[in-house]
């Protein structure tokens, strides 16, 4: 038996209707209004009214910032592999395809940076797949996802933004610190004036 | 660039919507979209006009490149094609079950699901949705003919052809 059919609606109304199933999520929402605000300009008189007051409290903070940070933030290295470490573990689908960096350049090129290598990714086991846009602490970064037979390793590379990465160590290769977030285990490093990020699974 | 608002933010969100076919991939497309245009030096009124056409040509590269849509085919070269005389009349005495447009939807290809967006969604005009994706009025027209006609080959129901089109 077929099921029955909805009465005949005109069809700019039903367009109408149908787009309107389509709402983004107060987390989209949030993702998106967050890329917008890095890009937003600097309202002069305002920054200058900040960096009044910033001089004025700067003793201040620098007695207690330090403290409070650490209290109420917790460790900026462990929120950014925290970061990656959620992303890692929600793989999407990827906006390029190809098995080298050299493949993948042209795909990035609007980050404003070049896919770099570093000694360090040659510990990294499987074949590259492709890359996706992202960003790491709202800073625009390429995703690279590497695939092996017993899962894959999320590679992040981003244009090193001094405030929004800080913590992030700058040791010579091929060394690098490993930390643990989410169960997943994640390096940080910057190099090349980039910020360089792996997650193993 | 002009801060948007969330309304902004739902309409081009929609737009993408129309153009994937797929709310994740056009979340995905708005996303990098976004991503794309910042740090760039763009007219300080640059809105959402500049984003939806923006998503437009990404969404036209991504499919070149990975060659998911053959976006070219799209772009109408009307070989063979008698290209009549047009405008959106037709579509708007049309009647469509709104179960059978869910069906359709995803066997349209982008540039039809994004006329029918323009139009039905946004309330374009043949020459408003020609100056925004710029494509020629006469090609546009063209589309419009093929997209009739094609509406009509996905629907069985003959109550609801347009007239003067054959199945």
């Amino acid at each position: 038996m077929k099921p029955p059919r909805s009465e005949p609606t005109p069809l700019r109304e039903a367009l109408q209707r149908q787009s309107e199933m389509h709402n983004l999520s107060p987390e989209q929402l949030k993702a998106l209004r967050s890329l917008q605000r890095e890009d937003a300009p600097v309202d002069i008189g305002r920054r200058r009214w900040l960096q009044g007051g910033l001089a004025a409290g700067a003793l201040a903070a620098t007695a207690s910032g330090f403290l409070w940070h650490r209290a109420r933030l917790g460790d900026p290295l462990q929120v950014l592999a925290d970061e990656i470490a959620f992303n890692h573990l929600q793989p999407k689908p990827l906006d390029a395809l190809g098995n080298t960096l050299d493949a993948l350049r042209p795909a990035f090129e609007p980050l404003g940076f070049r896919l770099a290598d570093d000694p360090r990714l040659q510990q990294i086991k499987g074949q590259l797949r492709g890359g996706r846009y992202c960003s790491v602490a709202s800073v625009p970064a390429a995703l690279l996802r590497y695939e092996h037979a017993g899962g894959h390793t999320t590679v992040y590379q981003a244009r090193f933004h001094a405030q929004r990465h800080r913590g992030v160590p700058d040791i010579a290769a091929p060394d690098f610190e490993v930390c643990h977030a989410r169960g997943v285990r994640v390096c940080l490093w910057q190099s090349q004036g980039l910020l360089f990020a792996m997650a193993f699974s | 660039m002009r801060q948007l608002s969330d309304t902004d933010y739902q309409r081009a969100y929609r737009y993408a919507v129309a153009l994937t076919a797929d709310p994740q991939h056009g979340f995905d497309l708005l996303h990098a979209t976004l991503a794309q245009l910042l740090g760039k030096s763009l007219p300080a009124d640059a809105g959402l006009p500049y984003l939806l056409r923006a998503l437009r040509n990404r969404h036209v590269d991504d499919c070149r490149r990975r060659q998911i849509v053959l976006w070219q085919s799209l772009d109408d070269e009307d070989s063979g094609v008698a290209v009549i005389a047009t405008d959106f009349g037709d579509l708007e005495a049309r009647v469509i079950q709104e179960d059978l447009l869910r069906q359709c939807w995803q066997r349209l290809g982008p540039a039809e699901r994004e006329v029918l967006h323009l139009w039905a969604v946004e309330g374009y005009t043949v020459d408003e949705i020609a100056a925004q994706t710029d494509t020629p009025r006469g090609t546009l027209l063209a589309r419009l003919h093929r997209l009739k006609r094609r509406l009509a080959d996905l629907d069985p129901q003959p109550s609801i052809r347009p007239q003067g089109v054959r199945a």
